[in-house]
């Protein structure tokens, strides 16, 4: 019997290593398959499928960090990101320590207004946004991005902060206003600093959102080129030879474009675990 | 003991808070009556159309202006009535007309200033710096508002309530984020409605049309006709329509004899006159020296390149004119063996409703599918079919990738579920095709589909055999919808898992040890406890994936461009590169109705859970 069982737990183990090696291999081989093609040269990749370059070059990273289109997609994606995220940190706090924290008529509409407008089809506005952004003047500047950014990352932030503030003891600013702290104070001297996790966690998600986004950035920056994002300029590569698609300089621009964005996964896994799962479980 | 008679100060109005309160309800009046006085005496509104009105004012805005002005004058009231309260409220309005003026002062400079230093005309500067100016005073008086109101805050009586105050300080609060809602969100959907019942394009000096609805007539029209089928043996509706088709056919019944001798006529190179000689004088004699008395002779003539022509004329002429040999000799003889005979054919007609609907083709429709039902056909057909195709194919591509992404979500997350070393690092692995921009992965996709010898999944789809030759994946119109949701479910799949597995840990460990104890076996454990419990994630999961699904446009943008379109590309396709931007909207406004009743369920669906 216990042989038996042995046998079985055994077999048991074997196929549940197995099922996680089939996991991670689906999950991580076509970004190393991009990895290791962006070392090979142009010959080898076309010629025969190799796992590991037979010659590793780095022709292909000297050639995309020569190219300015590229390097000039990277600066604007991070000043885009960066200023959206701030932008929707400090506005989307100020209001989800409202709509946590307070009782007040209207709260109630809010809060179903910004859950439905985490899921906003961007495309459906497209073409008054467009109008909008004309009439304040922003087309074709980073400012048309900017000033829709928000679209993509206000209510998600202010739902994820709402839920953690939720989430604090009521006791907390009781015992401040007690204290003759005024509502400001509270909320910069004692939640703030407590929610410094959420804020990482909706800024992560916001980062990613815009520095992913590819619709906006496509549209607002057509005449524009030198106000493409790093995902456009990925989109639209074009190498020496406008007659053949650069493959290996897009995988390298790839690698460059992503190993950012690996890095905070690696570093904050649990805070972006945490964020993306808050909208399903916390309803 | 005497008493004290103090009279509080507050309970004599004073002037200056008469002026106050006369101050908010003219603020008030005068927002709805700028309005109104605008919307009467603007020239762009002579004479008055809905169109014009849209443009200028739009829906939102109006609302906006008239709810501020209801509010104010209702301040102003109660002001009047010195209210604690109602001052409470005035301070703040007057804080929030202060930042909001100061924002639009920002805004005029930041946008007007570059043209007005290069130019030189003094009129618009005047006008520039009047704006300014108005707008600095009404800024300043604001400011001494403000100021007055925290002087002379005690002399208004009653009680400040808490709730009111907390409201005040809540809304301050919101007051950014849905300014910015406002901007981001609502006046484009606003605008984009607007624009959609115009003809409106980009760059073109044409005058813009309001056009009414029309933009989704054309958009959504549709139509379904009935055709008949006939079946076959099998009862398959295979034969569209069977067309009686009657045709003459002149069959040359012919005295090959009196033929004959013509073509030997001719072959001998005898003049015959009228009878032009069509066939060469290779062919005759090879036609002469067929002679074994049977209709070979004539078959091979009818044969011969120009043969049936050469009998014709040989025939007319000879009945015609009746000159090349004896009338009376052939042509009695010719002409009985002409045979004119009907023949019936039945052919298989493939037709579209064009061909019996009257006006369809007048109003704009082709055929977008069709479908057998109970033995009849059904052709469905659209006055845009692009746009019809372009809801199937992100319906099919919604309903294909989002259950795959389920099924393997599900796997994903149960075998991650258990206790294991490394489940951490097998998480972050997990978020790195979430983390990869969708434009990186579609480009990541394409690499490894190339349709040759080095393209990854075609080489290890030719080694394991599963294919004879390499295939294109992002060109063949069949294989490009199941490659665009491989990509899909590959990128997605890890959020569908995470936000299971989150579902999964909720569910208490005790419920299963109780199950293990009955001898309950692990596929009974996930049908009894795992998979109901998980149901409301699933639904979760379900939804936020379908909204995302049926807004899809990176991958098909980057790797289809043109050739097969979701909603949301031909959106961007009839905006960008058509530069229809009123037929746009209307796509866009297709799209929000859409995803907005998705999410209304969803919302429910969320409420009722929280509720339970």
């Amino acid at each position: 019997m216990t042989a038996q069982q042995q046998i079985s737990n055994w077999i048991g183990r074997v196929i549940f290593w197995l099922a996680i090696a089939v996991i991670l291999f689906y999950v991580l081989f076509p970004f190393y398959w991009v990895i290791s093609s962006s070392f090979k040269t142009e010959g080898e990749f076309f010629s025969r499928v190799t796992l590991i370059p037979d010659d590793p070059t780095l022709l292909n990273y000297t050639s995309v960090f020569g190219n300015q289109q590229f390097l000039r997609g990277l600066l604007n994606s991070v000043v885009v990101s960066s200023v959206s995220v701030t932008l929707a940190l400090v506005v989307g706090s100020f209001a989800a320590y409202a709509l946590g924290r307070m009782i007040f008529p209207g709260r109630r509409v809010l809060l179903y207004l910004i859950l439905t407008m985490t899921m906003f089809p961007q495309i459906s506005i497209l073409a008054g946004l467009f109008q909008v952004i004309n009439q304040i003047g922003a087309f074709g500047s980073l400012m048309s991005l900017i000033l829709s950014y928000p679209l993509l990352t206000l209510p998600f932030t202010v739902w994820v902060l709402t839920s953690f503030f939720q989430g604090l003891p009521p006791e907390l600013e009781q015992a401040a206003l007690v204290d003759g702290a005024s509502p400001f104070q509270v909320f910069y001297m004692i939640l703030l600093p407590l929610t410094a996790p959420a804020l990482v966690t909706a800024g992560l998600l916001a980062f990613v959102a815009t520095w992913n986004e590819y619709l906006y950035a496509l549209t607002f920056t057509t005449v524009a080129p030198a106000t493409r994002t790093v995902t456009v300029a990925i989109a639209l590569f074009s190498g020496r030879s406008e007659f053949q698609e650069p493959i290996m300089e897009i995988m390298a621009a790839s690698v460059i474009v992503t190993v950012p964005l690996l890095v905070l996964v690696l570093v904050f896994q649990q805070r972006i675990t945490a964020g993306l799962t808050a909208g399903a479980l916390k309803g | 003991m005497g008493t004290i008679a103090t009279t509080p100060t507050s309970t004599r109005t004073r002037w200056p808070h008469r002026i106050v309160a006369f101050f908010f309800i003219i603020y008030g009046l005068t927002a709805g009556g700028i309005l109104a006085l605008s919307i009467s005496q603007n020239p762009v509104l002579q004479p008055f159309t809905l169109l014009a009105y849209l443009n200028t004012y739009g829906i939102l805005m109006p609302i906006f202006v008239i709810g501020s002005a209801l509010f104010l004058i209702w301040i102003g009231f109660r002001l009047s009535m010195m209210i604690m309260d109602a001052a409470h409220w005035a301070r703040l309005v007057l804080l929030w007309s202060l930042v909001g003026t100061l924002v639009i002062i920002t805004q005029i400079i930041l946008t007007r200033a570059g043209g007005v230093i290069t130019t030189t005309d003094r009129a618009i500067l005047i006008d520039m710096l009047l704006q300014i100016g108005a707008l600095l005073t009404f800024a300043v008086v604001c400011g001494g508002l403000i100021y007055w109101f925290n002087q002379h805050m005690d002399d208004y009586r009653g009680e400040i309530r808490l709730s009111s105050q907390t409201a005040r300080i809540a809304w301050t609060l919101m007051l950014p984020s849905v300014a910015i809602l406002v901007l981001v969100a609502a006046r484009p959907l606003e605008q984009t409605f607007i624009i959609s019942l115009t003809d409106r394009r980009f760059a073109s000096g044409q005058e813009v049309n309001f056009i009414g609805f029309s933009n989704y007539e054309r958009l959504l029209g549709m139509r379904i006709d009935r055709s008949p089928c006939e079946m076959d043996d099998d009862g398959e509706c295979v034969t569209r329509i069977v067309e009686v088709e009657t045709t003459s056919v002149v069959d040359l019944l012919i005295d090959v004899e009196q033929v004959r001798e013509i073509i030997e006529a001719l072959a001998a190179g005898e003049l015959i006159r009228g009878v032009p000689r069509m066939l060469s004088p290779d062919d005759l004699a090879e036609l002469v020296a067929i002679d074994d008395g049977t209709d070979n002779f004539i078959n091979a003539l009818v044969e011969t390149p120009n043969g049936l022509n050469q009998i014709r004329f040989i025939l007319a002429l000879s009945l015609e004119r009746g000159r090349i040999v004896s009338i009376d000799d052939v042509s009695e003889g010719v002409a009985q063996a002409v045979v004119t005979s009907t023949r019936e054919e039945t052919r298989i007609v493939y037709k579209s409703p064009s061909d019996f609907v009257e006006g369809y083709r007048a109003q704009g429709f082709s055929r977008v599918a069709e479908y057998f039902v109970f033995g009849n056909r059904y052709v469905l057909s659209a006055r845009d079919a692009d746009f019809i195709r372009a809801i199937n194919n992100t319906l099919i591509f919604t309903v294909a990738s989002v259950s795959l992404e389920l099924l393997l979500g599900l796997f994903f997350a149960l075998v991650v579920n258990s206790r294991f070393r490394g489940r951490g690092l097998m998480r972050t692995a997990m978020l790195v095709p979430w983390a990869i921009p969708t434009v990186v992965s579609a480009r990541l996709w394409e690499t490894m589909l190339i349709d040759r010898g080095a393209g990854l999944i075609n080489a290890s789809l030719l080694q394991f055999g599963l294919i004879d030759s390499p295939q294109a994946w992002l060109a063949n119109t069949s294989l490009q919808l199941p490659a665009m949701v491989a990509i899909d479910v590959w990128k997605t799949t890890p959020f569908m898992a995470l936000i299971l597995l989150a579902g999964l840990q909720v569910i208490p460990e005790e419920l299963y040890e109780a199950a293990e104890v009955d001898g309950a076996s692990k596929l009974r454990q996930l049908l009894s406890i795992t998979l109901p419990l998980l149901r409301p994630i699933i639904l979760v999961g379900l939804i936020f994936r379908t909204l995302d699904a049926l807004r899809v446009f990176d991958v098909f943008q980057v790797l289809l461009g043109r050739q097969k379109l979701t909603m949301a590309t031909y959106n961007y396709e009839m905006l960008i590169n058509n530069q229809r931007f009123g037929y746009a909207s209307a796509i866009g406004v297709v799209i929000f109705v859409l995803i907005f009743v998705f999410t209304a369920i969803y919302v429910a669906a969320m409420n009722r859970g929280n509720q339970t």
